[in-house]
Order: structure tokens, then C-alpha cells, then sequence
């Protein structure tokens, strides 16, 4: 019922929406950012003079070219996708005075003496060296009405905020190179993306107990949206026990007898990423519990065994640690049962 | 609290929707006299444009072929997350462009328990689907329990399953499917989840009495098959200067295996004072789970100078076994502001709620004698508020240089916390400095230093306050030589402790706590050449935490041991490199070498005598893994393959106690592919 409920909310939100909003999807920034915007035009005296005059006809660039083709953007090369047009031009800049000069004839012959034609490169946009929040923004754009609205939190992100650009980690011009329509790696080798300013991550995974990111069957992304969440670490999930219960739901809860908040957060016993320890434990058990809780008996005149069963690991009796339903043989939650 | 999360949250909206009235001014402000807006130029001329002929792209076709041959000795744990058994094995991708279709496989099966698929297809971008599954096993410990004196039945074990090899197939499945309108964006998405782990765990109990009369350490073969099961459905469009996304979500856990386990127990108590009689009883339950959220999420202006979001989101979660409750609420906002690009200023505003409902009693039933039946009161789990503000400026005096200062304050306010002698309230203040600074063009610096003071931390583990450094400088000195350093610090302090008796009642004495974490990673990366590069690495990592510690004497009284040290440290060498000695061959060769251990100090002779309780968890671990991988391309898109991989695991100090012990692995897998 709630799924019906919930669904018919969001149809009638959608139909409510929908109507009349057609003038509005023209919308412009609110407060433009007039210095970026500058940098990211390309020389006004310049003209537009469309990708068929421009990689099409230049040979040298068919392997960026058939990249541009295959990639997410690919298909806004036409009109017939549907979507706004996005071709070379929408990010290098109009391109008429890099082609001066330069005819067809000239570029054929050049070809067939195994020449490449330079274009005067030098009157588009300098993407790379132009500030990290101006490369972003000629995706932006464009990308205001993201479809996956993963980009919900990018402005205050911390990449954002750390100057990293989305060319850091996104190219539609090397489709053939990477593997990827969109990525500067194959979707598989994301963490080795992440790992480039990441490096000490990269350590705690070569710690014996780690998460399987580098057997690259878990990604970087499965916990973290490197495009910004209003979460903590940028975590793709609102809390870490939602992020970590993705995988680990039999530790999620609610249980009857809970760890008090401590499962909310399970950073408090787990080192996420990597640890010296067992199951990615931050301490070794015991000293791990006793931090917070008093040891059992332990005098120099019990026998040892008694030792052995107290303080070799705690979680070998109080086995359900993460919460339980079931009452220990006390009466209490110890989480023995 | 809600009420005021809800109120905070509109008034961003309707700030940032306020703003909109700005609009006409400030854009033609820029457009007419600054810029000349390229989308206009772009449309006018494209439409004047004859259709753009996509070229004809040939499907790209891989296929590849071999065997995977395995060879291990002692603990499987020398490779954790492959599946030890000779395969054959099997991978492909194809990447077809044929405008308006795009799709795109990539398959990787190495065995029938560890294989990879991803697969996308669009349809001019206004249909997108992705498709991906990821299966791994994982080796799991059985770890061996020991009894120090096996001629006493109580303290005892009871192994039995001495000779079973744990591990569990883990699939994680994702499906993402989205819909968009032509012409308008409006799109509706689908995002769902399947993970599935089966396989045997090893499940160790406290049998016996479970209680202290009879102590019995258990362990035991479990049968493991879960399903989590998650379902996103949305909708996002864009309204003019505010963007809307609303989804619905649902969650279920399901457990197929052993859900829960039956053993026989011993009257639990000392005579005369039994608390439960004897009986067969349920342990180690596994709940199953159901949930569901719902988000709004509303964003304005991604590409001007003032942007703001908010979000609000309502999880539950219900136990179907307990039926104990909890419900998620959060609220959150950010708005961010460049009144230039030299400065920005960011505020951020979070709201949690956290609403447990657990059941006031809790039963459980001696299945052999219904009526043998425990009731038992339950405390009340811990609802709480959370409140976080922060709020930072970022400022760049001069190129190369960025400067950012952040504060964050945050309160929790806990309901119940009486019942768990826990503070009502605790209330962080969190400043940081950090700065990015080219020093010269191949010479970057970075750093960061944070400062924490918490008051009325509720758990030990948290500080009074805390200190954070961290430095990384990265170099170019040469063209083909790129070097990194970097070295963090964090300092923890705290001065009261909080421990609990016996019974229930605060422990005087226990007081200090200081932790220490550090890190040190170098790593260069030498060009030799056009065709060899070599990256050498170093990484050091430190995790000691020093405090007082509690347990209990003979007699039950508290007993303190003054600042016990605990210490962990890794060092971790590694070296990559790749090398293409000819146009048709190409190899890459890695090592890594990680040195693990750790153990604790204490000092009471309670706690050494007649063992040292350090003894059961001291651990020193020497991990090596070498790697191998080379592809010698013959004609016709026909390559020979090579992956090889060797990895020792070495228990230096061979504690029985843990879960450690040495094992050794090789694989090899041997490949023929075609590409087309």
C-alpha cells in the first residue's frame, strides 16, 4: 500500500509539474558568474562553424572524433537525438580562426604526404589551464537538469571545493582510448582514478584485512558519490550504517536489544577502508571492547583458562554484538544470544 | 526540533527561489555587455546546419579464452576474495555505435563463483540502461577455539567443525534504467539492487549455561542465504531556475539459511539461584528486514554564482521478527555563494532524527518445553536528534594559492539516555585550516589542520578534543620523474572516562585516554622511457591508543590498569612496473610487501599472570603478493596472455589464538583472445 500510495503522490506531483513548464526549461543561472563565463566563451571575434568543418574534415582527429561519436555525447551531434545540440564547439569554443587559411585541398594534400594540418589551436578556449570551477562549468552548463541529479551537491561538494574539475575524471574524447563513453578509465578501474589524489587510501587497502576494492569487485563508488552528497565523506547513502547495510543488511536492524547508538555509526569498531585487523577492525578485540567496557574477572590466582575464555575474544560469546533480538540467559541484551 | 529542521529548510527554498527574481538583471547584465552567450550562437548556426552524418563505427568485438590454473598451501586466506579451484575461463566485450543505439558489454568470468558483467545500452540518450553484476567468494576463517585447560568442562570449548573450509559467494547485482522525454528535461529512473551471499560461515556461541556457571565456547557450521533487496523509483525535471527530483525507495531483507540456531543450554545462575532453567533455545537469530524511504530533493542554479539545495529524506526500517522500529528523518541544505572568483563562501545545515521503537519485553521459549518461557524487560533503545552547521570560506589570494576556513558545530540530543547512563546532550565544535599552494610550477603543497572540542562526549572512544595535521607535497623536479609525499597526524585527548560495574554503577578511577594515528606514504614514479615507467612506494601507517582500562577482581570490585598502551603498525613497500618492449608486447610486473603487527601493553600483574591476556591477540602478519601480466599480440587481432600472481601469507609470530595462519597461492591464467 505504501508503494501504491507513494507512487500515486509522485504522478500527481509529475502532472501538477509537468504543464507549462515548457518556457521554463530555458532558465538561466540565477547569478552568473561573469569572470568564468568570460574564460569559457572563446574569442568573440571568432564564428561557429560546426563539427563538419572541423574534426570531420581533418583526418588526423578521426580516432577523437569516432571517441566523440561513441561516447554519452555522441548522439547530440544530431538533432534526431532529441537533446540540445553539443559538438567540439561546445566546449573548445567557436573555431573559424583556427581553420583560417586552411582548405580542403590543402588538408587532403597534406594527408597524402603524411602531414598533419595545423590549425592555429591557440584561439580555442585553454581548457587546461583555465581555473578548476570554469572547466567544470562548461559542463554545467549544460548539465543543469542532470539526469541521474547526481549533481544535486556538486557546488558544495568537497571536490568542488578542492578545485577538481569534472575533466579530472570525465572525457568524451577518448571513448576508444579508455573504454568508456564517458570515463577517463574503464568503469571497472575506477579506484585507480580515485587512488591518483587518494594515495593513502590506496595504503589502507594493502592492509591484510581490506574491503575488495583492489580485486576491483567492490568500487569507490558503491560507498562514495565523488560528485558531492550533503552526507559525510560525501557518502553516496544519508548515514554510514545505510551506507555499510547496502551489503551488510544482517547487521542492519532495528534489533530489540540494541548496541546503544554505536551501530548507527559503524565506524566506531570498523576501519572502513583497510585495517592491521581482522574484519577491519580498528583495535584487536579485546582491548577493542575494552575501551568502553570493564573486563570480566582477571586476578593471578584464577586459572588460566578462565583468561583464555575472557579475554581472548569477546565476540566468540557475545556473538551478536551488531544487536539481537533474543534476551541472554541474564535477562539483558549482551548480545549472547 | 522537526518543525524547525522543516522551517530552516524552507526558508533556503525560499531564499533561493527569491532569488530568482534577480534573474532578468543579472543576466542580461552579463549576456548583453560581457559575453555573447555561445548556446544562442551554437543553436542558430546548427540549425542552419544539414544533419551531422554519424560515421559508420564498426562493432568492436573481444573475446577471450583460457585456463586458470590454482595452487594453494595452508590458509586460503593468502588470497581472500578469489575462488581457489582450477577454471576455465572466459571474457568478452562488444561496443556497438550505431546511432541512435549504443551498447556496450564487458564480461569477465574466471570461475562459476567469481565472474564480472557489465552491460549499458541508450537510445539517443533518451532511453538508458545499465546493467551490472559483480560475484566474488570469500575465503572466511575458521577460527579455533583453545582451551588452556581441557580437563575443566567449565571454562571449555566445543569445537565442531574442526575441519570445515568457510566462504561465501557474494553477488551484488545493479540495475539502472532511465527515461527522459525529447525535447524536455524530464526524466523518470529505476534503481534497483540485488545482493545475494551464499555459502557457510563459521558461528561461534556461548553454550554451556550461557551463562557464568557453565561456559562453553561454541563454534559451529552455519548455513548462509540472505537477499537484500533494494528499489529505487524516481523522478526529476527542471522548473525554470529550480530543479526537483522526488523518489521512492523499498528495502527487504531476506534470510534463507539457517535463520536462526537451536542449542541445548544448562540452567543459567548459581544454585539456589537459577535465572533461566535449562532448555533448548534460539541463538544467533538473523532478523528480517523491511523499509522503505522517500526523498525530495530541490537544487537551483548549478552554474551561477549563488547555488542552493535541500533535501529531505524519511527512511524506515521494521524488524519482521521483533517488529522493533526505527525511522530516519533528514533534512538538509547548502547553499553556496561566489560573490567572486577569489572568494566563496558555503553554509551547510543538516538535521537528523533517529526514532528507535523497540518491543518493552522480550520472550524467549525452550522449544522442547513451551512453557519454559523467559520473559525479560528490554531498555529502550536510544532516540536522537543530530543538528550540524557549518559553514566555510574558501579565498585565493593569488593564483596558485587557496585558502579555506571551516567551522562546524553540531549537537545530539538523545531521548532514553538516562536508561543507558549516557549523557542527554553532546556538542562538537570543529574548526580547520587548510591551504593549496603552488609553490612552484612542478612543486605543489597541500595542507590541512583541524581542531575538535566535544563536550559531554558520550562514549569513551570519543575525545575531549583533538588535534589533525596533514602535508602532502607533490614534485616534478624532472619531466619524467613525479614524486609524492605526504604525512598526517592526529592527536586524540580525553579525560574522563566513563566505565560501568557490575552493577550498573559508575567506575571511579578511570580517567585518561590518548590516541595517536600517523601516516607516511612516499611514492616516485620514474619515466625511464617512452616505453618503461617504474612507480616505487612506501606507506607507513600507525595506530596507538593509550588509556585506562577496567576489569573486574576476585571479589567483583573494579580494578584499574593506568594507561594501557595499544599499538598497531603496517609498513607497506610496493613496486609497479610496465614495460613495452616492442610494439606488439606489452608487461606489467608489481610486488607488494606489507609487514602488519600490533599487540598491548598492560601492566597489572592481574592482567599478565599466570598469561598475559596481550598473549591471545598479539598478532605480526608479512603478506607478499607478486604479480605478473604480459600480452604478446600475434596478427589478425590474435594476443596470448599471461596473468600470473603469487601470494604468501606469513603468521610471523604464529599465535594460535587468532585467526592467522601462513598459506601460499599461485594462479596462473593463460589466455588467447581475438579482437575485432
Amino acid at each position: 500500500m505504501t508503494l501504491i500510495r507513494n507512487l500515486f503522490f509522485l504522478l500527481t506531483a509529475v502532472t501538477i509539474f509537468l504543464p507549462g513548464c515548457e518556457a521554463l526549461k530555458t532558465s538561466q543561472p540565477i547569478v552568473p558568474i561573469k569572470e568564468y563565463e568570460k574564460m569559457i566563451v572563446g574569442r568573440l571575434d571568432a564564428e561557429y562553424i560546426g563539427t563538419q568543418n572541423c574534426l570531420s574534415a581533418c583526418h588526423y582527429h578521426d580516432t577523437i572524433r569516432r571517441s566523440l561519436d561513441a561516447s554519452t555525447m555522441g548522439v547530440q551531434l544530431s538533432r534526431k537525438s532529441g537533446l540540445p545540440i553539443v559538438n567540439c564547439e561546445s566546449c573548445h569554443g567557436p573555431g573559424s580562426l583556427a581553420i583560417e587559411g586552411i582548405t580542403p585541398e590543402k588538408v587532403e594534400m597534406d594527408a597524402k604526404e603524411g602531414r598533419q594540418t595545423a590549425c592555429n589551436y591557440k584561439t580555442f578556449i585553454d581548457i587546461k589551464n583555465i581555473p578548476a570551477q570554469a572547466q567544470s562549468l562548461i559542463c554545467l552548463k549544460c548539465h543543469t537538469a542532470n539526469a541521474t541529479f547526481n549533481l544535486h551537491n556538486w557546488n558544495a561538494g568537497v571536490h568542488a571545493m578542492s578545485d577538481v574539475s569534472c575533466m579530472d575524471c570525465h572525457s568524451i574524447c577518448s571513448t576508444f582510448k579508455t573504454g568508456s563513453p564517458d570515463l577517463k578509465v574503464k568503469p571497472r578501474d575506477t579506484a585507480e582514478m580515485c587512488y591518483k589524489c587518494h594515495q593513502e587510501i590506496k595504503a589502507e587497502f594493502s592492509l591484510p584485512s581490506h574491503h575488495p576494492v583492489p580485486e576491483k569487485r567492490v568500487f569507490c563508488i558503491d560507498c562514495h558519490d565523488p560528485h558531492g552528497t550533503t552526507n559525510d565523506k560525501s557518502l553516496r547513502k544519508a548515514t554510514v550504517k545505510e551506507t555499510c547495510t547496502q551489503c551488510h543488511a544482517e547487521k542492519e536492524g532495528p534489533f530489540v536489544f540494541e548496541h546503544a547508538e554505536n551501530t548507527e555509526d559503524c565506524r566506531t569498531c570498523h576501519n572502513h577502508h583497510g585495517s592491521v585487523n581482522n574484519n577491519l577492525l580498528t583495535l584487536r578485540e579485546p582491548f577493542l571492547c575494552l575501551q568502553c567496557h570493564s573486563g570480566h574477572v582477571a586476578s593471578r590466582n584464577l586459572p588460566k583458562e578462565f583468561k583464555g575464555a575472557f579475554f581472548t575474544r569477546c565476540t566468540g560469546c557475545h556473538s551478536q554484538i551488531h544487536g539481537t533480538d533474543l534476551p541472554s540467559p541474564s535477562g539483558k541484551g549482551r548480545f549472547i544470544q | 526540533m522537526k518543525k524547525t529542521a522543516l522551517l530552516t529548510l524552507f526558508l533556503f527554498s525560499v531564499i533561493l527561489g527569491g532569488t530568482g527574481l534577480a534573474q532578468d538583471v543579472t543576466t542580461e547584465d552579463v549576456t548583453t555587455e560581457d559575453v555573447t552567450t555561445e548556446d544562442v550562437t551554437t543553436e542558430e548556426i546548427i540549425l542552419e546546419e544539414a544533419p551531422y552524418p554519424f560515421p559508420e563505427i564498426a562493432p568492436g568485438i573481444y573475446l577471450s579464452g583460457g585456463y586458470r590454473s590454482v595452487s594453494v598451501s595452508g590458509s586460503e586466506r593468502a588470497v581472500e576474495y578469489e575462488y581457489l579451484h582450477d577454471s576455465l575461463s572466459l571474457a568478452g566485450e562488444l561496443r556497438v555505435f550505431s546511432f541512435p543505439h549504443r551498447v556496450h558489454l564487458d564480461v569477465d568470468i574466471k570461475n562459476v563463483k567469481d565472474y564480472f558483467g557489465d552491460v549499458s545500452y541508450a537510445y539517443k540518450d533518451i532511453v538508458l540502461f545499465r546493467g551490472i553484476n559483480r560475484t566474488l567468494f570469500h575465503n572466511l576463517d575458521n577460527i579455533n577455539l583453545i582451551d588452556l585447560d581441557p580437563t575443566t568442562s567449565s571454562p571449555g570449548v566445543d569445537v565442531r567443525d574442526g575441519d570445515e573450509k568457510y566462504g561465501v559467494q557474494t553477488g551484488m547485482n545493479s540495475v539502472f534504467l532511465r527515461l527522459k522525454t525529447p525535447d524536455f528535461p524530464f526524466h523518470v529512473y529505476l534503481d534497483g539492487s540485488l545482493i545475494t551471499k551464499d555459502g557457510t560461515q563459521q558461528q561461534r556461541s556461548l553454550l554451556g549455561s550461557g551463562y557464568f556457571n557453565d561456559i562453553v565456547r561454541t563454534s559451529q557450521k552455519r548455513d548462509i542465504d540472505w537477499q537484500t533487496k533494494a528499489l529505487v523509483i524516481g523522478a526529476n525535471s527542471h522548473f525554470g531556475p529550480i530543479e526537483i527530483d522526488i523518489s521512492h525507495g523499498e528495502k527487504r531483507f531476506d534470510v534463507y539459511g539457517d535463520k536462526v540456531m537451536y542449542d541445548i543450554y544448562g540452567p543459567a545462575g548459581f544454585l539456589p539461584n537459577i535465572i533461566r532453567p535449562g532448555g533448548i533455545f534460539p541463538h544467533n537469530l538473523i532478523p528480517e528486514l523491511k523499509g522503505s524511504s522517500n526523498t525530495l530533493k530541490i537544487h537551483t542554479s548549478y552554474t551561477g554564482s549563488l547555488v542552493g539545495s535541500a533535501t529531505l529524506s524519511k527512511t524506515d526500517r521494521e524488524n519482521r521478527d521483533s517488529g522493533a522500529k526505527a525511522e530516519y528523518f533528514i533534512g538538509a541544505g547548502e547553499v553556496v555563494w561566489m560573490p567572486m572568483p577569489r572568494l566563496t563562501f558555503f553554509l551547510k545545515y543538516r538535521h537528523k532524527e533517529t526514532d528507535i521503537d523497540n518491543p518493552d519485553f522480550a520472550t524467549i521459549t525452550d522449544i522442547s518445553n513451551p512453557s519454559n518461557t523467559i520473559t525479560s524487560r528490554v531498555r529502550p533503545s536510544i532516540s536522537s536528534i543530530a543538528d550540524t552547521l557549518s559553514g566555510i570560506v574558501r579565498y585565493r589570494p593569488i593564483r596558485g594559492l587557496t585558502l579555506r576556513a571551516e567551522y562546524s558545530y553540531e549537537n545530539v540530543k538523545r531521548e532514553n539516555a538516562d536508561e543507558w547512563k549516557l549523557p542527554e546532550s553532546t556538542t562538537r565544535n570543529i574548526a580547520s585550516l587548510s591551504a593549496d599552494m603552488r609553490i612552484v610550477r612542478s612543486l605543489n603543497l597541500k595542507a590541512r589542520y583541524t581542531h575538535k572540542e566535544i563536550d559531554t562526549p558520550a562514549y569513551n572512544i570519543e575525545p575531549d578534543r583533538s588535534d589533525e595535521g596533514k602535508i602532502s607535497l607533490s614534485w616534478i623536479p624532472l619531466p619524467k620523474i613525479n614524486a609524492l609525499v605526504s604525512y598526517s597526524i592526529a592527536k586524540e585527548k580525553r579525560n574522563d572516562l566513563h566505565f560501568l560495574d557490575s552493577d550498573g554503577n559508575a567506575v571511579e578511577g578511570a580517567k585518561n585516554r590518548d590516541v595517536k594515528r600517523d601516516k607516511l606514504l612516499g611514492s616516485i614514479t620514474f619515466l625511464i622511457s617512452k616505453d618503461l615507467s617504474l612507480t616505487t612506494s612506501y606507506a607507513y601507517i600507525r595506530n596507538k591508543t593509550k588509556q585506562d582500562i577496567v576489569f573486574l577482581s576476585e571479589t567483583l570490585t573494579s580494578l584499574t590498569d593506568p594507561l594501557v598502551p595499544h599499538k598497531d603498525t603496517a609498513h607497506n613497500y610496493s613496486l609497479d612496473l610496465n614495460y613495452l618492449p616492442g610494439n606488439n608486447i606489452s608487461l606489467n610486473a608489481g610486488v607488494s610487501h606489507t609487514i602488519s603487527s600490533g599487540t598491548f601493553y598492560p601492566s597489572s600483574s592481574d592482567l599478565l599472570e599466570p598469561v598475559s591476556i596481550a598473549s591471545f591477540s598479539e598478532v605480526k602478519i608479512r603478506e607478499t603478493v607478486y604479480s605478473l601480466n604480459g600480452e604478446y599480440r600475434l596478427k589478425n587481432g590474435i594476443a596470448l596472455g599471461m596473468h600470473y600472481k603469487y601470494s604468501k601469507i606469513n603468521d610471523v609470530i604464529g599465535n594460535p589464538h587468532d585467526d592467522i595462519n601462513d598459506g601460499t597461492a599461485h594462479i596462473l591464467l593463460l589466455t588467447i583472445s581475438k579482437r575485432w
